[in-house]
């Protein structure tokens, strides 16, 4: 086991007595979970020189020296971070990572390497105080504590750059198996741009889920920094009030941008959502629900069910309408009792017609206590003439509450 | 057998509707877009703020940073310069604006630009080492900057005829008191490394101004 700060003092000499100071060392991340160190790099003069390690023949650790077959097989290469290895010491130390088993960001202070097969593995990073103290007392203190290393296998290094992976940099992407909810908090420890770079690794379903659970402030500051390809296709993944709520606290001209190049069905449901004052219930409310006719049958509904609940967000209450060009709220029915209803039953015969509904011009607190109160998945929202014009969901609701509740703590201490 | 009568002054449930009474309420004008060729009025964005309103937001953080620098020790070196040398140092203050100004846009566009703080940065690039140079040199400036708030808190409390060595503990114990209340309010998991160094610092600073005077009470006494 050695630590990279010790290795920084080692030399690298040949068979003809030459020697260099060792500068860096090189890593191929994705070569497996412990990457192998590929590369010595040293510098001489002004050019900056690579030598695999299979000319490394054995090291003299007393002397701390690495003895290689010739120096001047090494090749001189550029200074610029390179897609194909990452340099531990340039790009890895001091930098920002994701310690992914206890759902933090931390700092590498300094890495830990393994010998195996004769060759250094990285396996570790060292987080603790003790590594800045062996960096800066010039070898003088060695120690190496437990408690702030972390496996390098659960560690996700990030560049702090959102095009890194465009450009083929390499993850490990253990960061896929976390939930949503996970990555969203994870992201808001760690500045905008390796937030928004996190967003770039993920899938993209998974990616707008977490742009979803992000907190507004942070989602924006994301958003801008994706390419407008990826942007788009976030957008359309995202819930409609959600996708609705992040557009909306967009430029002008990004908004109309975005909005002409989603698909025009769900363009206009969004456009619908903007039309409401955002601290109206309108402004709060997903018009993306399921509804039925009331005088169709349970057969009926059933046929049409798994195409509406294939592309609708909100789906464990039904609503029932007059007709659905109109619209006119009659009733409501859980999933479950849709599913165990006779098929030749009509709906509006095991529908609950005692619904209540918010205005989309209630105020949206006062709605979101209503919604909370009412212990219901949802509330529906009905305008003119008792239309069915969307839900207010519980989960919005709840944010809403604790976004007023926060707000108002925040008051009562400063 | 139930006979209890029908109750009466009840709708009948064919006459129920879910529709409530609309609230009345001013809605705001909105933004007319066009979007797709249609002309539609949206009230749901986030507008950005015009006119006197944009500009004092974004003189704002600057009036308070401005505010902040004119402390205690601030005043109390002015004064004593001014009364000392009269205009002849005023060119002095010249530089310094210019200099405070480039240094202060070089942070706030960094920090813009990258979502991270001046010391993440010069950790990135340039290592611990510089950055705990770095930091030794904020310590010793703001140690030079908190020994001038002092003298001028002391200064300024003898004015209204409040000695000094009252006043500068019960300063101590404000922040202490603040610290704490900042502490209790955002719990443990929000208080920032930061927030601790500067935290404890203003406890010890408490306690050492505290032992400070208590020794000079002490010397006073023996005197006596």
């Amino acid at each position: 086991m050695v630590m990279l700060s010790a290795l920084k003092r080692f030399e690298i000499n040949d068979d003809n007595g030459r020697r260099e100071k060792l500068f860096d060392l090189g890593v191929v991340l994705l070569d497996s979970d412990y990457p192998p160190v590929n590369y010595l790099f040293y510098k001489s003069g002004a050019n900056f020189l690579r030598l695999s390690w299979d000319a490394v023949q054995s090291i003299d650790w007393k002397n701390k020296q690495i003895k290689v077959s010739d120096l001047t097989r090494a090749e001189e290469v550029s200074t610029e971070p390179s897609k194909n290895y990452v340099l531990l010491g340039r790009e890895i130390l001091d930098a920002l990572l994701l310690d992914l088993q206890n759902r933090r960001a931390v700092r590498a202070n300094d890495l830990q390497l393994e010998e195996k097969d004769g060759r250094w593995e990285l396996r570790a990073v060292d987080t603790g105080l003790n590594a800045i103290l062996r960096r800066i007392s010039f070898g003088l203190y060695n120690y190496v504590g437990e408690k702030g290393l972390y496996d390098w296998k659960y560690v996700e290094f990030l560049r702090g750059n959102p095009q890194a992976v465009k450009n083929g940099a390499g993850y490990h992407l253990r960061i896929t198996r976390m939930s949503a909810g996970e990555i969203a908090q994870i992201s808001s420890f760690v500045p905008y741009l390796h937030a928004a770079e996190l967003l770039t690794l993920l899938p993209d379903p998974q990616a707008a889920k977490v742009l979803e659970l992000m907190p507004g402030e942070r989602q924006l500051q994301v958003f801008e920094e994706l390419e407008e390809k990826q942007a788009v296709s976030l957008l359309g993944m995202m819930a409609l009030d959600a996708a609705a709520d992040l557009i909306g606290r967009l430029q002008t001209d990004s908004m109309k941008r975005l909005l002409e190049k989603l698909p025009r069905a769900q363009s206009q449901r969004i456009v619908e959502l903007l039309r409401y004052p955002e601290d109206t219930v309108g402004g709060m409310m997903t018009n993306d629900i399921v509804y039925f006719a009331a005088d169709s049958t349970v057969a009926e509904a059933r046929d049409k069910f798994r195409e509406r609940f294939r592309k609708t967000d909100f789906v464990y209450l039904i609503y029932i309408v007059g007709d659905e060009e109109n619209r006119t709220l009659r009733g409501m029915i859980s999933v479950r009792n849709l599913l165990i209803a006779e098929d030749n039953q009509k709906l509006e015969e095991i529908m609950d017609p005692y619904v209540a509904a918010l205005n989309t011009t209630d105020e949206v607190v006062e709605a979101a206590y209503r919604v909370v109160g009412s212990q219901l998945a949802a509330m529906p929202v009905v305008g003119l003439n008792n239309k069915l014009l969307g839900a207010v969901t519980i989960d919005a609701a709840i944010t809403e509450i604790t976004q007023t509740a926060n707000s108002e703590n925040l008051r009562i201490f400063s | 057998m139930n006979d209890q009568p029908n109750p009466t002054g009840l709708e009948a449930i064919d006459s129920v509707t879910t529709e409530l009474p609309p609230i009345s309420r001013t809605l705001p004008a909105g933004m007319r877009v066009n979007i797709r060729g249609r002309s539609i009025k949206l009230r749901g964005l986030k507008r950005q703020p015009k006119g006197l309103w944009r500009w004092l937001l974004i003189l704002g953080p600057g009036l308070i940073a401005t505010s902040a620098g004119n402390d205690a020790g601030g005043i109390a070196t002015y004064s004593s310069a001014g009364a000392q040398f009269g205009y002849k140092l005023i060119w002095v203050m010249l530089v310094l604006t210019v200099s405070f100004a480039v240094v202060q846009e070089m942070c706030a566009r960094l920090g813009a630009a990258t979502g991270r703080g001046l010391l993440d940065l010069i950790r990135e690039r340039f290592g611990v080492g510089w950055t705990l140079f770095v930091v030794c040199i904020v310590i010793i400036a703001n140690g030079g900057v908190t020994l001038s708030e002092f003298v001028g808190i002391g200064a300024a409390s003898e004015l209204f005829g409040v000695s000094r060595y009252i006043y500068r503990p019960n300063r101590r114990g404000s922040a202490l008191v603040s610290g704490n209340l900042r502490l209790l309010r955002e719990g443990r998991e929000n208080f920032s490394i930061d927030d601790a160094c500067l935290f404890r610092l203003s406890n010890r600073g408490f306690y050492g101004s505290f032992r400070l005077e208590r020794g000079r009470r002490r010397r006073v006494r023996s005197d006596d």
